[in-house]
């Protein structure tokens, strides 16, 4: 249990330092470094090796943003398989809708509850 | 009266008569918390957004000056929000007729110049200049929301909430400007939005060399060159370029409003910034302390002239500097 | 004038990004959210009927309610200053952006203010996440 949150915190935080390498070293903007490791995420999991990375690293692996590609093409390919090429866009939300829905219901309870504080 | 190219001599000096200034939490534990007239508690003030915070601030500090000097009739100004709303939103209840210009922090310079150029017109009356700024509502205007987790850079600055507005008059006891000269736009290709030290420097620099070579004087002429909000980081680039040029300045000679409103450990990284940044410093210690002296001041206002939206179309930042010479 | 001169002088002052501090703070707080995030994943599964592959779900929704209020409170941003990208790649950091934006312009009201911003800065992670998931996904089919 211990190990499993050394782990978890020394993949994460290595994952994070990679972030702010794109951003110091070669000058992109957090939006841009964040889409890429969407990007990378999903082609991670398109190659097979997102499921095998998350058995290993645990929360490590599924926090940082990356998970959200690979959960995004497993989601697409799951249902594709009981549905043929159409699954693709049906199953696309399947896995992520925790993230994005949490993300708009307490955006949502955020806007009702807070005021912007600078 | 028209000297060299860009550079104008007032035969009837304007002087700055009366002042009021105003600043926010942030700027209560800087530098100039015994010379600064008025603090707002937070950045809300008992409005429902900081944008109303920002017509507030203005609305309040003309106010005051309309009630001490009620003659008042046009209002040189402008702010950083689409269209100078919270100026205008502001002036709703008053008599004034708002001259709004958009060179962001160089506003408060343009001001200062139409109004003494407006005041040749030899009629005794009296005019307002000044500039307000809103960290919050500047924020989200330019960045992103305040509340973003973003990680600024050190070479970045921090806008200053608060600012200053003066009455200017042709005859009375004050601070005279004597000479002004007009900035244009500059482009040195620099397109960082986190560092405007930068980009800003060279419209200074540009500025400068174009009052030394049209007015025939030296750095030497001068007692202090008050800078805008060129921060830690322009203000080291000017005077290097300064320097590199031949020109023999000392390094107490350069002030830089940005730099001299915060103490050093406050979390401003690279100094303040923002339309009201050179009026705040200004009409506070400006007025209150240094013009109690005989001194002869360059002062320039540096701005950087690109929006949000254009950044992204055309990578550039355009700047400008406005220049005036202060005596008192 | 003189541009080449400008960027010399430029960068011999341009203060440098404290690279090896904002690693190390990246790491550290990158770390701990994660490893925050696996202590929450055990909890779930040891207390409540979730399995290892499920667990995931319970854990982003409870890191972005801390999110949320971390962020209402004006927190999130002081840390993030300090973490940079530490903050920003966990999953917090894409709950941070869609908060910060829905209450920041909660000023020009519900519908076109949170609704019409609330993606603002949240929106690319999205577009690029689901258009390059969508490609690689139809990739897969036609390889398999």
């Amino acid at each position: 249990m211990l190990v499993s949150i050394l782990v978890s915190f020394i993949v994460g935080g290595l994952i994070c330092v990679c972030g702010q390498l794109i951003i110091d070293v070669f000058k992109q903007t957090p939006a841009f470094m964040l889409s890429l490791f969407v990007v990378i995420g999903s082609i991670l999991d398109g190659l097979g090796l997102y499921e095998p990375f998350i058995d290993f690293a645990g929360a490590g692996a599924t926090v940082p943003i990356m998970s959200f590609g690979n959960a995004l093409v497993h989601g697409a390919l799951e249902e594709a398989e009981q549905s043929g090429i159409i699954g693709v866009i049906i199953g696309m939300f399947q896995l992520t809708s925790a993230g994005i829905t949490s993300a708009i219901v307490f955006g949502m309870i955020g806007a009702l509850l807070f005021k912007p504080k600078s | 009266m028209n000297i060299g190219t860009r550079s104008f001599q007032f035969h009837t000096p304007a002087v700055i008569i009366d002042q009021h200034t105003i600043a926010g939490p942030l700027e209560k534990q800087g530098n100039l918390t015994a010379e600064i007239d008025q603090f707002i508690p937070d950045l809300y003030d008992d409005e429902k957004t900081y944008e109303l915070c920002y017509t507030k601030l203005i609305r309040q500090t003309v106010n005051i000056l309309m009630s001490r000097h009620p003659l008042t009739t046009y209002l040189f100004t402008g702010d950083l929000i689409n269209q100078s709303t919270p100026t205008h939103y502001g002036l709703m209840e008053t008599l004034l007729v708002p001259v709004t210009f958009d060179h962001a922090c160089a506003t408060f310079g343009l001001s200062l110049q139409s109004a003494a150029f407006m005041l040749q017109q030899g009629q005794k009356q009296t005019v307002m200049v000044g500039t307000m700024s809103h960290f919050a509502a500047v924020e989200k205007q330019f960045r992103f929301p305040n509340e973003y987790g973003q990680q600024k850079p050190p070479s970045s600055q921090t806008t200053v909430t608060g600012g200053g507005f003066c009455i200017l008059a042709t005859e009375g006891e004050g601070p005279k400007i004597t000479y002004a000269t007009l900035g244009r736009v500059i482009n040195a290709g620099f397109k960082d939005p986190y560092n405007m030290g930068e980009a800003m420097a060279p419209a200074c620099f540009d500025t400068l060399l174009c009052h030394f070579q049209d007015c025939q004087v030296t750095p030497a002429d001068y007692d202090y060159i008050i800078t805008g909000d060129l921060g830690a980081v322009g203000q080291a680039i000017l005077f290097d370029l300064l320097v590199h040029e031949g020109y023999q300045v000392n390094r107490e000679q350069l002030i830089d409003a940005g730099c001299e409103i915060f103490k050093d450990h406050q979390p401003v990284m690279s100094g303040g910034s923002g339309a009201g940044c050179l009026s705040l410093f200004l009409l506070s210690h400006g007025i209150k302390h240094l013009f109690k002296q005989s001194l002869k001041v360059l002062v320039i206002a540096t701005g950087a002239l690109h929006s949000p939206v254009a950044l992204l179309q055309t990578p550039i930042i355009p700047t400008i500097a406005h220049l005036v010479v202060i005596e008192s | 004038m003189n541009n080449k001169l400008f960027h010399t002088v430029a960068e011999k002052h341009n203060p440098p990004r404290p690279l090896l501090k904002n690693c190390v703070m990246s790491f550290i707080f990158g770390g701990v959210i994660c490893a925050f995030g696996q202590c929450i994943s055990l909890f779930y599964l040891y207390f409540f009927d979730f399995s290892e592959e499920t667990v995931g779900d319970p854990t982003v929704a409870t890191l972005i309610l801390i999110t949320m209020l971390l962020t209402g409170f004006g927190v999130y941003d002081k840390i993030a200053q300090i973490a940079g990208a530490g903050t920003m790649v966990p999953v917090t950091g894409f709950g941070n952006a869609v908060i910060a934006s829905a209450i920041e312009h909660k000023s020009e009201g519900y519908v076109l203010g949170v609704g019409g911003n609330i993606f603002k800065l949240a929106g690319s992670v999205i577009l690029f996440g689901v258009f390059a998931s969508f490609v690689i996904a139809l990739i897969k089919l036609i390889l398999t």
